[in-house]
Order: structure tokens, then C-alpha cells, then sequence
């Protein structure tokens, strides 16, 4: 179901952008120093409502520079929502949050067209995928159909409603949850599926000195959730602005072949290794390590802090043998650096 | 695996079209030249060259008809029937001499350098061994066995390397045909050569070039190695051993050998050769223990008895021909060899009075020229045996020479070719040993020698015209110290002609101008003196008065250093150049004299020939002082050779690798791109913490290997190299500066991490 009283969502719903319209030819790109340290306000800006996630934060940043999608997979109540709040938050774009459940239809995430009878027409209204950032909460709990709406429309930046097609914003980032507290009642997400998230992180508890800061803030707090009183740092063009920055980093060859024989070697070691999706995508994350780290080229330690947020999900190992994330570890290891 | 042919007999014609074939066929080859040039000069190399054709066609025919094993047996059969064929031949007085423990000893010789030339009745031995044996290689090739033919082939060629017979170029040339076939029967797998064919290319133009290029064994076995530098000494080339070499250029030894005091003056004699291998002399036959004394020549003769008192150990005994009988210890173990001459069996101590009793034969001349010339068959054969190879013209030239003398007989044949060497020749040590047959080339080519050379040639002369000779070694009397007695030094080694007279036994003939002969060893003897060596007299041939020696007597064409290698031919032009220039130049007179001497006077230090030559030409361009000695070729090759193989081994230890990174990395180098620059600059940087800490670890980033190693002791300087180099590699791009400032900093490191210099790098 939608959440109509998100203030946020609400007040960013505009119309739809073309997505040649502001897209981006004439935006110039940053310097790799002027967006690290727009990523360092944007972080900090975060950071001032999250308390003790700072890693996580980081990886949503990188995740929205590098143009992918966030899947988080953790226990709730940790503070993914509020994380995705207030990333859109300081940039100042939209906003919607889906809860999935297993009774939630594909239209309730894209959109409907409703006829309107004062102009006997259909008009359509747009589902909250329409948004710059869009949280799909529990997306493991609705049913294969509904989650291939999204994931369509995260792959395809577009969705198509009664034979319309629509250009989804751009930016356009999903950040979907899962947990894995109740698997009786989920639908898991087929590998194809997860390969279309950039990364998956867990958020994970904070630490008890952390905990205690956060709830001595949230008690003392009168005005409402801190989220709320968070002032953008960042435009939206600022944001595309940025992205260019991270498309423009140099990858040389000696990099590219590194990437390569970390993916090969996942291949070899495992029954389904990273796709060439996944290597391009762990190309780009380090793109946007690099300019996070003010750099306007990727070193090998962009690709080794990426490498596992952004494959360990996109592996399948046998069972009983050693796990995704163990075979990432030992490419890490094992696969030389330089060629 | 013997037996397993039956099934490749279809393959037969492919297994002879084979690389390795190559290589068997270079091996054959060279053990074949070893046996030709041996044939040459022991007779039957026509017979020799049939028998092996014939081999190789049996060989390869069989090949296609017969099981292995069956013509390991035929081969087992012929070499016993060859070897029975053998000892059949040889004649009956000699096989007396067969024993299980002789034959043993005379094989480890002949395995330790002594020439086949010295077994009797070569030729038969040859014929009777090499055809079987290259039947066997013939079978093993065509059967497709290289490598067990190429093991067969180069054990017959390292019996020869082994008995010295087969020269270096020939072992080299088989060596390498092994290595090639060994190296291509392997490869044949399909595809194999094709793959590693360049390999096998490269190690045997290694070999080539390394072998070619080096001589680990700087001097054969016959020239003495030192002493002299270059130039052995006349003695050492001539004294007591069964092979002789006649080599260039020789020096005189002034030191005194032994006294002897005899009835008769006389040569003393020591040995004597039969066969003449055209640059050499070898003996041949057996020795066997003398028991009794020998009956002596059975011509007319008297009887003399002569002691010999070794002043340095010796090897050989001195004694007028025909010793017959010796006393004392020596006597015990006395050995006589096929010519009748005494040899001690072990050697003769410094001091030691060796007593020997002697028949001399004094035959009158005119009973010689009414000699019988009714030879004895055996006698014919061994003694008037040439090699096949000899020039026509020498057997010519003689028979001119003796119709002019007007000769009958043997004897006033020798007469006349000893007279004609005498008036015709001049002495001198100093000679480039000519190439190929040393007697022709003596007569046709050289217009000077020493005694080898006009011995050598007196008796091929004799043996061309069908009279029996041998070459004879020995020492000339020596100075008179009293009546009968006298003191013989190492200068006064000799080398004349023994002539075979029927009923009168071999009678001596010195074809060597015996005046000019004196004279030499009379300025060596006085030059000795006057420079204080030592053991140059004895208490009775101190000289009366202190010996001056006087330049102006010096001739100088009868130094023998001076013309060096200036050929053999034209020596007295070039030492008279040499003259000239010493007499002429301006500041001549002062040196030369001096060079002169030191050259003669061959004790110590000599400057060798190479040296002398250098003298006489630094004296023409008036810089005497440049005179350095000069390392031989053989030094300088071993050194050479030594190099490499440090060289070689020090790679393979890695030492050179570490040597030469510790040198590349503490010192600027030439510079390269920029990125180039900065990754050797990393790389540096990477092995000097590799050395100090420990490597890189294979999924290890710059970084993270440099933060790792942050908490033992690597500073930020470290970073900055591998900041300088990251962006060479991965941003594409970096400043000249950037690549300098690494590179400066990473030398910086290495001083600071050398252990004794590092003081002089901290901060503080």
C-alpha cells in the first residue's frame, strides 16, 4: 500500500519529468573534489539523523552515484526508512515508500489510469514509483508478479500502463528492504532479480553508546522526528551533476582486467558466479568510491571496499559448500591484483 | 625392449629419414676421421674404408631382417672373432705378453691418454673393431633406435677422446652429433621438434660457441704447462715419454740433470720411437721386465761401463747404447721395451748412483756399406712405416739428394742425408711449428730448426727409401769435467737418428750442425751464469774466474725468443730486422741487451714469447717501457671460462639478481616514460620492503600492503611512491616530476636501509 500521508512524498509529487527535459547534456560535472565534498555535506547532513550507520550511508551515496539500486536486508526498526528519507531529504527530491504485502497488485506500484468524469476522460495516476527515491519495504512479501513491476521498472527507468509508456524521474533510485525474520511467509527474490540491485547491505544494530545517543535525541526531541527538521544540502541537479562526475572516472585497462578476473574467478568457484551486470555494476560502485574518495580514477582498493556489498548477492554456491560471500572473500585474495 | 621390432619393421625407411639420423652420422663421422688419420700413419685406411661401408650396408639391410637380439649377438660374435683375428696378427714375441692383469693395466693407460698408436699392429686392431662397431650403429639407426645408436657411436668416439687420439674439433663435432640426436629422438613426438626445435638449436650453438671459444685444458698432455710461459722447454719435449709432439719454439734449461761418468763418451741415450705420426712420434709395444742381461747389438762392440748420479729426480735412465744391464735398485725394477732400450721402472733419486753396463757397438764403416741389406720382414714393417698422407716429393727429394752424394748402400745413404741436413740447414729454437708433416715441410719449407726437427726428418727421409730408422732421444754428452766423467744439463737434450744395419744392429747418425748447436747452449750456460741461477753447476764445473758476460758476444740470431712467431721461414730476416733496429735506434743499445737476456735466460718470471716480441717491436717505436706480460690466450680463455661459469652459477643462485638490484636501485638509472618510471619506482619500493618485511600478498593493493606494513616502521614516503605510482597505472597519467620524486625517494630508502651507510641517511 502507498503512503498518502507521507508529507515528503506528497509534496515532491509533481508531474512527471520527461526525461529529456533537464537530462543532462548541459549540466556540466563536478570536479571529483567538489562532489566528494558534496557527498561529505550529504553524508554528514544523513549522519546528523542516523546515528552510528555512517558505512551504510556511505553505500546508499555510492549506490545513488553510481545510478543503481539499494537492497537492504535486515530486521526492522532498524532505521532503513529514515535512511532512505533522508537521503531524498537532502537532496531535495522526491520521496514515496511502498510497503508490499502479499495482496498488493503491480498497478498499486505503478499507477492506474482512473476515468474522470468531468472530462470524461482517463487520467492516470501515477503510482509511487513515480519518484526520485522510492523505499519498497519488505519487497520479499508480496508475490513474484508485483516485485517483477518494480524491478521492470528499475531496469527500465520507464513503466507501461494500458499500453502508455511513462518515463520514470531521473534520477531514480529504489531502495527496497527485505527481512529475513519470517521466510514461511516471503517470496524470495530469484537471483535474476537480486542481479538488477547494485548492492545489498545490512544496516545492522548500532552500537549501545550509539543507541543511547539516538534515543536521548529522539526523547528530548518535541519537534517530531529529527528527519524532519533536515534541510536539503543538495539539488536534484546537483545530484545528476555528480553522477556525471562518476561516469567521467577513469577505469584503465590494468583496473578493467582486475575487475574482470575477480568476476572469472567467481566463476569458476561457484555454481552461478557474477553476471557481466555484476561486473559492470562493481565497475561503476568503485567509480563512485573513487569520487567519494575525491579521486578521478579507480584504484584497486575502490574495487576490493566495493567488491563485496556488490557481489556477494548475485552468487549461488551448493549447498553445504562455502558461501557467496566466502568465495568473494577468497577472489579478493587469491586474484592478483595487477595483471 | 629387445624383441619389440617386429613391429616397427614397416617404419623402417622412416626411422633412417630422421633429424637424429643427422646427429649419429656427425658422431660416426668424427670417430671415423679419428680412425682414418690413424690409419694414415699405421697403413690400410683403403681396407679400413671398405670394411666399413660394407658395415654400414650389412647394418642397415639387417636392419629390416633380424630381431634385436639376434644381432646383439652377431655383434658380440664379430668383436670376438675381430679381437681373436687380433691377437693372431700380432706377432708370437709379443703375445707372450698377454695377461689378464697386463691387458687391465695397459686399458686403464690407454683410457688415461695413451695414443692407440701404441698397441701393436694398429692397423689390425682397427680393421678388426671399428666395422664391427659401425654395424651395430647402422642396425640401431635403421631400427629406429637413435639414441641407443647415438650411445654406441659416442662410446666408440670417447674411446678415442679418451686415449687422446680424437683432437678437440673432432670431439666436439661428436659430442654435439650425440646431443643432436639424443635431442631429436626425443622431440619426436609429433609436433615436438616443430615446438621445441629452437631449444635444441639454441643449446647446441651454445655449445659450439662455448666450446669453440674456451679451452678448459689450457695445454695438451706432451707440452709442459708453465715454466716458460709459451715456450716448453727442449727437454720436456723430448725426455722420456711414449708420445711426442714436435712443437714450435723451445727453451734451454741450464740446470744440471746428472753427472755420468763413462768409459766412452757418447749421447746418453733414453729412448726411442718407431712410429711417425707425422707431427709426433709415438712408441708402440710392449715393455716387459728385464731379467738377465740383454745379449747387446750383435755386430762388433765393446764393453763400457757407465754411473749415472741424478742431480733432480728423473724419470728416464742415461746411458750409452746399449745399456744391457743396470745394478742396484733401479735394476730390479728395470723394464725393456720392443727397441731394446732400458727403462727403470720407478724413478731415479736425486743423488741416487745408478750403475749400468753397456755394449757399445763400434762398427767399422766399411763393413757397414758391406752390409747385408737383407731385412727381416718385422724389422721392414715398423721401422720404415711412414704416414700414408706423405707428400711424394719428400721420397723425390731424397732420391735426388742421394744420386748427387752418389750413394749405394744404406749407410752412405744416411751418410749423405745427414751430411746434407747438416750443411744445408741452420739451428735454431726458435720455429713456428709448421702444419702437416713435419718432416716435408722441414725440407721444403723451413730453413732452420733443432734437433727434432732435423731428426724427424732424417729418418722419414731413410723410410722413403726403404731404409729402417728410428728417432732416438737422449742427452749429448755434456761438459767434460774430468777424463771420464761428465755434467749433462737440461739444455744438452738431444734427439738424432738410429739406422738398422743386418748383423750389426742400429748405429747412430746426428744430422744436426752440432757447431751452432754448442754455440747456443754455450751463450744460454754463460747467461745463466752471469744472471746467479741456481743449479747451474756442480763443484767441478764452477768457472774459472767470474764469468762476464759479454753483450757484444750475444749473437743475436741465436736468441731464441726474439723472432718469436715471426715464421719459420724467414726468421734470420726478421731477426736481422730486429738487429737493426736494436743497433740504429737511439736509445737501443741500453735496452735491448737487457730484454735480450731476460728472454734467454728463462728462469723465473719469463717474459714469454708473446712478451719478447713485444720487446723487439717496443724498442722499434722507441717506448720500451710499455712492456706489461701479457696473459696468454689460455689464461685469458680459463679466465674467461671461469666467468661464466660464476656467472652462470651466480644466476642460478640468484645472487647476480640480487646484485644487480641492489645496484639499480641505489643509483639513478636512465630514464624511461614517466609511468615507466614510477612503476619501477614502486617495484623497487616493493622488493626492498619484500627483502625487509615481506612480500606483497597476491590479493594485496598498494595500499592496503603499505598500511599493513605502517605499523613496523614504513613512513609516508612510502605512500607517496605508491600514490605516484597508482595514478601511473590507473589514472593513466603522471608528471615527470612525480616519476623523478618517486624514483629519488625509493634510492633514498635503499641507502637508508643498507646496513653501514644508513647512518648517514637519519634524521637527528
Amino acid at each position: 500500500m502507498t503512503d498518502p500521508t507521507d508529507p515528503t512524498g506528497s509534496a515532491n509529487l509533481r508531474n512527471p519529468r520527461d526525461p529529456n527535459e533537464g537530462d543532462p547534456a548541459d549540466l556540466p560535472p563536478f570536479d571529483p573534489s567538489e562532489a566528494a565534498s558534496l557527498a561529505e555535506e550529504v553524508i554528514d547532513a544523513v549522519e546528523g539523523v542516523i546515528v552510528g550507520h555512517r558505512d551504510a550511508i556511505e553505500d546508499v551515496i555510492v549506490t545513488v552515484l553510481a545510478r543503481g539500486h539499494l537492497l537492504i536486508e535486515d530486521v526492522p526498526g532498524v532505521g532503513k526508512t529514515t535512511l532512505a528519507k533522508a537521503i531524498a531529504r537532502s537532496f531535495d527530491a522526491s520521496f514515496k515508500r511502498v510497503q508490499f504485502t502479499p495482496d498488493l497488485l503491480p498497478s498499486d506500484v505503478t499507477g492506474v489510469n482512473v476515468f474522470n468524469q468531468r472530462t470524461e476522460r482517463f487520467d492516470f495516476r501515477p503510482g509511487p514509483v513515480f519518484a526520485t527515491f522510492v523505499l519498497g519495504d519488505e519487497i520479499n512479501r508480496a508475490p513474484p508478479k508485483t516485485q517483477s513491476a518494480l524491478l521492470e521498472a528499475m531496469e527500465e527507468r520507464q513503466v507501461t500502463t494500458d499500453g502508455v509508456t511513462r518515463a520514470l524521474p531521473d534520477p531514480f533510485c529504489v531502495i527496497a528492504t527485505q527481512n529475513d525474520v519470517e521466510p514461511g511467509q516471503t517470496y524470495e527474490l530469484p537471483v535474476a532479480e537480486l542481479d538488477r540491485f547494485t548492492k545489498k547491505i545490512r544496516l545492522g544494530y548500532p552500537g549501545t553508546d550509539e543507541e543511547v545517543h539516538m534515543l536521548g535525541r529522539m526523547v528530548d526531541d518535541h519537534a517530531g522526528h529529527p528527519v524532519e527538521a533536515l534541510e536539503p544540502v543538495a539539488s536534484v541537479e546537483d545530484l545528476l551533476r555528480a553522477r556525471r562526475t562518476v561516469a567521467a572516472v577513469e577505469a584503465t585497462e590494468s583496473l578493467r582486467g582486475y575487475v574482470a578476473r575477480i568476476a572469472s574467478y567467481t566463476r569458476r568457484n561457484a555454481t552461478l558466479g557474477v553476471s557481466p551486470r555484476g561486473s559492470l555494476a562493481l565497475l561503476r560502485a568503485a567509480q563512485a568510491r573513487a569520487v567519494l574518495n575525491g579521486r578521478d580514477y579507480v584504484i584497486p582498493d575502490d574495487v576490493q571496499r566495493e567488491a563485496l556489498s556488490v557481489l556477494v548477492h548475485r552468487i549461488r554456491v551448493e549447498s553445504g559448500e562455502t558461501s557467496g560471500r566466502q568465495v568473494v572473500v577468497e577472489a579478493l585474495d587469491r586474484v592478483d591484483v595487477e595483471g | 625392449m629387445i624383441g619389440s621390432g617386429s613391429t616397427r619393421r614397416h617404419s623402417v625407411p622412416a626411422d633412417v629419414v630422421h633429424p637424429a639420423t643427422v646427429g649419429i652420422v656427425a658422431v660416426v663421422g668424427a670417430y671415423l676421421h679419428t680412425v682414418l688419420s690413424l690409419a694414415d700413419i699405421v697403413g690400410g685406411s683403403a681396407r679400413l674404408v671398405g670394411g666399413v661401408l660394407l658395415a654400414v650396408v650389412l647394418g642397415l639391410a639387417c636392419a629390416r631382417l633380424l630381431e634385436e637380439r639376434t644381432v646383439v649377438w652377431i655383434t658380440l660374435a664379430g668383436l670376438t672373432l675381430a679381437l681373436v683375428g687380433y691377437y693372431l696378427a700380432v706377432p708370437e714375441s709379443q703375445r707372450a705378453l698377454f695377461s689378464v692383469r697386463g691387458v687391465l693395466f695397459d686399458t686403464l693407460s690407454f683410457l688415461t691418454g695413451l695414443s692407440v698408436l701404441r698397441l701393436a699392429q694398429v692397423d689390425v686392431w682397427l680393421f678388426a673393431v671399428i666395422p664391427v662397431m659401425t654395424y651395430l650403429i647402422a642396425y640401431l639407426t635403421g631400427r629406429g633406435r637413435h639414441v641407443l645408436a647415438a650411445g654406441v657411436a659416442g662410446g666408440v668416439l670417447g674411446l678415442f677422446v679418451l686415449t687422446g687420439d680424437a683432437g678437440q674439433p673432432v670431439t666436439i663435432v661428436g659430442v654435439m652429433g650425440v646431443a643432436l640426436a639424443v635431442g631429436a629422438a626425443t622431440l619426436r613426438a609429433p609436433g615436438g621438434l616443430a615446438g621445441h626445435g629452437d631449444t635444441l638449436a639454441l643449446v647446441l650453438a651454445v655449445m659450439l660457441v662455448a666450446s669453440a671459444t674456451i679451452t678448459v685444458i689450457p695445454v695438451g698432455a706432451t707440452q709442459a704447462w708453465g715454466g716458460g710461459g709459451g715456450t716448453p722447454g727442449l727437454e720436456s719435449t723430448l725426455i722420456d715419454d711414449d708420445e711426442l709432439t714436435i712443437v714450435g719454439s723451445a727453451q734451454l734449461s741450464p740446470e744440471v740433470r746428472f753427472t755420468i761418468e763413462s768409459d766412452v763418451e757418447a749421447n746418453w741415450h733414453t729412448g726411442a720411437y718407431d712410429t711417425y705420426t707425422g707431427d709426433g712420434w709415438v712408441r708402440s709395444g710392449e715393455e716387459r721386465p728385464l731379467t738377465g742381461a740383454l745379449s747387446g747389438p750383435p755386430g762388433e762392440a765393446v764393453d763400457a761401463s757407465a754411473t749415472v748420479v741424478p742431480e733432480t729426480e728423473m724419470r728416464a735412465l742415461p746411458a750409452p747404447w746399449q745399456a744391457v744391464e743396470v745394478d742396484g735398485r733401479v735394476g730390479e725394477s728395470v723394464q725393456v721395451d720392443d727397441r731394446g732400450t732400458l727403462r727403470p721402472g720407478t724413478e731415479l733419486l736425486e743423488g741416487e748412483s745408478v750403475h749400468v753396463e753397456s755394449r757399445v757397438p763400434a762398427p767399422d764403416p766399411e763393413a757397414l756399406r758391406e752390409a747385408d741389406e737383407e731385412y727381416d720382414d718385422a724389422v721392414v714393417d715398423r721401422y720404415t712405416q711412414l704416414p700414408e698422407s706423405t707428400p711424394d716429393r719428400l721420397g723425390e727429394r731424397t732420391e735426388e739428394i742421394l744420386d748427387e752424394a752418389g750413394a749405394e748402400n744404406s749407410y752412405e745413404a744416411a751418410a749423405a742425408i745427414e751430411a746434407y741436413l747438416i750443411e744445408e740447414y741452420d739451428y735454431s729454437l726458435s720455429v713456428e711449428r709448421p702444419d702437416g708433416d713435419i718432416a716435408d715441410a722441414f725440407l721444403f719449407e723451413m730453413d732452420a730448426g733443432y734437433c727434432t726437427y732435423f731428426a724427424t726428418t732424417m729418418v722419414a727421409m731413410l723410410r722413403s727409401q726403404g731404409v729402417p730408422a728410428q728417432f732416438v732421444t737422449g742427452y749429448s754428452s755434456g761438459e767434460q769435467v774430468d777424463d771420464d766423467e761428465w755434467v749433462v744439463r737440461g739444455q744438452d737434450a738431444h734427439a738424432w737418428v738410429k739406422v738398422y744395419f743386418p748383423e750389426h744392429g742400429w748405429v747412430s747418425f746426428d744430422p744436426t750442425p752440432s757447431d751452432e748447436r754448442d754455440q747456443v747452449r754455450e751463450v744460454r750456460l754463460a747467461e745463466a751464469r752471469g744472471s746467479g741461477v741456481e743449479g747451474v753447476d756442480t763443484e767441478r764445473t764452477a768457472p774459472q774466474g767470474g764469468t762476464v758476460l759479454d753483450t757484444e758476444e750475444v749473437d743475436v740470431e741465436e736468441a731464441p725468443e726474439f723472432d718469436g712467431e715471426e715464421g719459420g721461414t724467414d726468421t734470420e730476416e726478421a731477426v736481422d730486422d730486429a738487429t737493426e733496429d736494436v743497433d740504429g735506434g737511439p736509445d737501443g743499445d741500453g735496452e735491448i741487451p737487457e730484454d735480450a737476456l731476460e728472454g734467454i735466460s728463462g728462469e723465473g718470471p719469463t717474459p714469454d714469447e708473446l712478451g719478447a716480441e713485444e720487446a723487439v717491436e717496443g724498442s722499434a717505436a722507441a717506448s720500451p717501457t710499455d712492456r706489461l706480460p701479457r696473459p696468454s690466450r689460455e689464461t685469458l680463455g680459463y679466465g674467461l671460462f671461469l666467468l661464466v661459469v660464476a656467472a652462470a652459477g651466480a644466476h642460478h643462485t640468484g645472487a647476480s639478481a640480487r646484485l644487480r638490484f641492489a645496484l639499480r636501485v641505489r643509483l639513478p638509472t636512465r630514464r624511461r616514460t614517466p609511468a615507466a618510471d614510477a612503476e619501477r619506482a614502486f617495484t623497487d619500493l616493493e622488493r626492498l620492503l619484500a627483502r625487509r618485511y615481506r612480500e606483497r600478498r597476491s590479493g594485496e593493493t598498494p595500499r592496503s600492503y603499505l598500511t599493513a606494513l605502517r605499523v613496523r616502521g614504513v613512513d609516508d614516503r612510502a605512500h607517496e611512491v605508491a600514490a605516484v605510482y597508482e595514478r601511473a597505472v590507473y589514472a593513466g597519467h603522471v608528471d615527470r616530476e612525480e616519476a623523478d620524486e618517486a624514483r629519488r625517494t625509493v634510492r633514498r630508502l635503499a641507502w637508508e636501509s643498507t646496513p653501514i651507510l644508513r647512518r648517514l641517511f637519519e634524521r637527528g
